[in-house]
């Protein structure tokens, strides 16, 4: 099997997690979309040098996430402005209230924390697994998880601790 | 927890699939042009480098002679094989001792002015001043009489 065989098997196969994956680092489809676009094209650079196939998923999800961090880093050099108001909300009418609340709060959390979040939380990734797809300490996983979720309390406020509980009591 | 108000959020979230705005044909396209834009650029850059390398060392290698340099041109410099000439070294003692003013003793004396009375031990022939007439001179020429 040629490798763009195998590349587009890959692809048919990750490419709607990996998609999801980034939206939920960048919070919005079209910066998701060029992320994933770049680690695929590297991935696809890269696909002919790999020794081994078997751990292509966490492969290209390292790629995914730190191709984002990436991103995150060169904005400030970037001529493109990114701003809070999004030209459209097609998530919005997705969740419901209090989840909207928690997900706006999320994008206030900075990147490799909301990175950290997003791979302990979604990808259900253990500490050591996290910090080999960061590229960083275990210990430094650890914090960025408590700084994550303070940081995230802090925005949500003292209110929204009490509603949750409100809301768990009542389901 | 939050943890688990995360984790719903992040499922609701998964609900509704997004279309794909790409497919893996681009990717692939993409990556050839990527492909043959740093093979033109490696082979671009290897050739550039040879070229300097080999201008900087045809320079070395022809380094034309220096015109400023007027020595002549001597015998094939052979102090690989010659023995090591001794080096003297002088010292003031030695360059008094062995300075080549001859000893007061044994400097002929000119003196014809005024006869020196006092003897001295060399033997050389002086020039003692002749009297005309009847000066007899005796044999030893320093002393002079004159009858």
């Amino acid at each position: 099997m040629s490798w763009d065989a195998e590349f587009t098997h890959y692809f048919d196969r990750c490419a709607d997690s990996m998609r999801f994956t980034a939206f939920l680092l960048c919070g919005n489809h079209h910066e998701a979309e060029d992320v994933v676009q770049s680690a695929f094209l590297k991935f696809y650079l890269a696909g002919p040098r790999l020794a081994q196939r078997e751990g292509v998923d966490a492969y290209l999800r390292q790629i995914v996430v730190r191709t984002f961090l990436a991103e995150r880093r060169r904005v400030r050099w970037k001529r493109e402005k990114l701003t809070d108001e999004m030209p459209d909300v097609p998530e919005a009418g997705s969740l419901s209230e209090d989840r909207l609340v928690v997900w706006q709060a999320l994008g206030a959390v900075p990147a490799k924390q909301r990175a950290t979040l997003v791979l302990r939380f979604w990808h259900d990734l253990g500490v050591e697994e996290t910090a080999a797809a960061l590229g960083c300490s275990v210990g430094t996983v650890k914090s960025n998880t408590s700084r994550g979720l303070k940081a995230l309390r802090q925005r949500l406020g003292p209110e929204f601790s009490a509603l949750w509980q409100e809301v768990s009591r009542g389901a | 927890m939050l943890e688990d108000e995360l984790k719903k959020t992040f499922e609701q979230l998964n609900i509704q699939p997004v279309p794909r705005t790409f497919g893996p044909l681009d990717i692939v396209y993409r990556g050839t042009a990527v492909r043959r834009r740093r093979r033109t650029y490696a082979v671009a850059a290897a050739g550039t480098g040879t070229a300097v390398v080999a201008v900087v060392v045809a320079f070395a290698l022809n380094q034309p002679p220096d015109p400023t340099d007027n020595s002549p041109a001597g015998p094939p410099d052979t102090s690989t094989s010659a023995p090591a000439r001794p080096t003297t070294t002088t010292t003031p003692e030695d360059a008094t001792s062995s300075s080549p003013v001859p000893p007061a003793s044994t400097t002929p004396t000119t003196d014809t002015s005024s006869p020196d009375p006092t003897p001295t031990s060399t033997t050389t022939v002086t020039t003692a001043p002749r009297t005309t007439g009847t000066a007899h001179t005796t044999a030893r020429p320093w002393i002079t009489t004159t009858r």
